[in-house]
């Protein structure tokens, strides 16, 4: 049988409708609040800075920490989409030694699902970037807190979303750590693993196109709007500042060429440059 | 002017223009993982990723090129995410060609083949071999000029004859 052949009889599998629908309702979810997001922009900044503001709800936690995680698993994943449709969801975090558990609530109770999130994994440094809609009473300091006592992550921060229903932030891992998330079902909950590899893999240097460094706000987030087909995320900058980048690759060749990409658009505003650090490392 | 102007819905001509080639879409992103779970997960994200930028389109009788590149990309990205790539000493020859593939496949099993190749080389031996795409057509998915496609292609070729010719490729 020829390699054409082995191509032609890949099995096409049943859900393979029904996981580009789920992917197609997820677009469209964020396609909408785009447009809310670029009407929005042009409303008050003091809305923006209030996302910024962190809600610490003590008692929310409480309640949420001492559920027990007894729940279905739904999927296990390194990266990847799920969760379901949810507004307001609250959530908190539970900690043993390796493990990180966000536990999400609904109306003062546990939320029968995770609300729909998003855990993007990227490289340079090692980090998993969390991204989850619908929740609004999101108890991120007691998470940071958390994340950052594991011994297997190097740092934690927030990027900023111009939507009050969701939340995002960074998790930056030591090398040659290596995890797995599992989601359950009744009650809503997300479990980080944390495990150490035994060899990391020798740092290299790549390239990137980035903006200059900036702190945490509203300049940052029109950012993300603008290069977001462009897959933008954003790195913490060795002087503590923030930088919306676009990597790695692997030369400089590579990201020049998509540097002179992104400039021959008609809206190009000429703030990007080309950079590279180290994979283990972080941009000046 | 932009075609996608048309009566439909923006959603429903995705969906509609999706489902005519989501098969063949699976079966690159396989090509990549060799696993159903993982391929499914590319052809999601690629999915996601056309949807939001379908609106951008101007020549949506290209469609399937354009989410075939989507797809190749992200595939592209899962690997090097997932450092599943074995990289291999670079056996770097000039062949010079035509538009008949050299009879490779006569001598190895391309499939497992792919294994043997970085990320960004899987896609010439898929939309070549498996699919039977003119070089020109390869040009068009792959964004490059279709001299550097020939090339690249050509170079891939020498570098797998050179794994059949060190007995690397098993089945041979």
């Amino acid at each position: 049988m020829t390699g054409k052949d082995r191509y032609a009889q890949i099995e096409i599998p049943a859900q393979l409708g029904e996981v580009l629908e789920e992917a197609q309702r997820k677009a469209a979810a964020r396609r909408s609040k785009r447009t809310v997001r670029w009407r929005w922009l042009g409303s008050t900044a003091a809305a923006v800075i209030a996302c910024l503001l962190v809600l610490n709800i003590p008692g929310v936690a409480s309640a949420l920490s001492k559920l027990p995680v007894v729940g279905s698993i739904v999927k296990v994943l390194q990266f990847g989409t799920g969760g379901g449709l949810t507004d307001g969801a609250a959530v908190s975090t539970v900690t043993t030694e390796d493990t990180i558990t966000m536990v999400f609530g609904q109306d003062g109770g546990s939320a029968a699902s995770v609300p729909a999130y998003t855990v993007d994994q990227r490289e340079a440094p090692d980090r998993l970037i969390f991204t989850f809609n619908g929740v609004r009473s999101f108890d991120y300091d007691a998470l940071e807190q958390d994340l950052l006592a594991s011994p297997l992550v190097s740092d934690v921060y927030r990027n900023i979303i111009l939507d009050d229903s969701a939340m995002r932030f960074v998790v930056e891992l030591k090398e040659g750590t290596r995890h797995t998330l599992t989601e359950y079902s009744n009650p809503g909950t997300l479990e980080l693993k944390l495990t150490a590899e035994d060899k990391a893999a020798p740092p290299k240097e790549v390239y990137y196109v980035r903006s200059e460094g900036m702190p945490q706000g509203e300049s940052l987030a029109i950012l993300e709007e603008i290069y977001l087909d462009d897959d933008v995320t954003f790195l913490k900058t060795t002087s503590g500042d923030f930088a919306a980048v676009i990597g790695a690759f692997p030369t400089r060749e590579a990201a020049e060429q998509k540097l002179a990409e992104i400039a021959a658009r008609e809206n190009y505003a000429g703030d990007l440059y080309v950079d590279n650090w180290m994979s283990n490392g972080h941009p000046q | 002017m932009n075609e996608l102007k048309a009566q439909l819905p923006v959603p429903q001509q995705f969906a509609e223009k999706l489902q005519d080639c989501r098969n063949n879409l699976f079966r690159k992103a396989y090509c990549y993982v060799k696993n159903e779970h993982e391929a499914l997960e590319i052809v999601s994200e690629a999915t996601y990723k056309g949807y939001l930028a379908f609106g951008r389109m101007k020549t949506p009788q290209y469609f399937e090129t354009w989410m075939t590149r989507i797809v190749i990309n992200t595939a592209i990205d899962h690997l090097n995410r997932n450092k599943r790539v074995t990289y291999m000493e670079d056996h770097s020859q000039s062949y010079t060609g035509d538009e008949h593939p050299v009879p490779l496949e006569e001598k190895l099993d391309l499939y497992q083949a792919l294994d043997r190749l970085l990320p960004e080389e899987k896609a010439y031996i898929i939309l070549k071999f498996f699919e039977d795409l003119r070089f020109k057509d390869m040009a068009d998915i792959l964004e490059l000029p279709e001299n550097t496609v020939k090339t690249r292609f050509y170079r891939i070729i020498g570098k797998l004859k050179a794994y059949l010719k060190d007995g690397e490729v098993e089945g041979v």
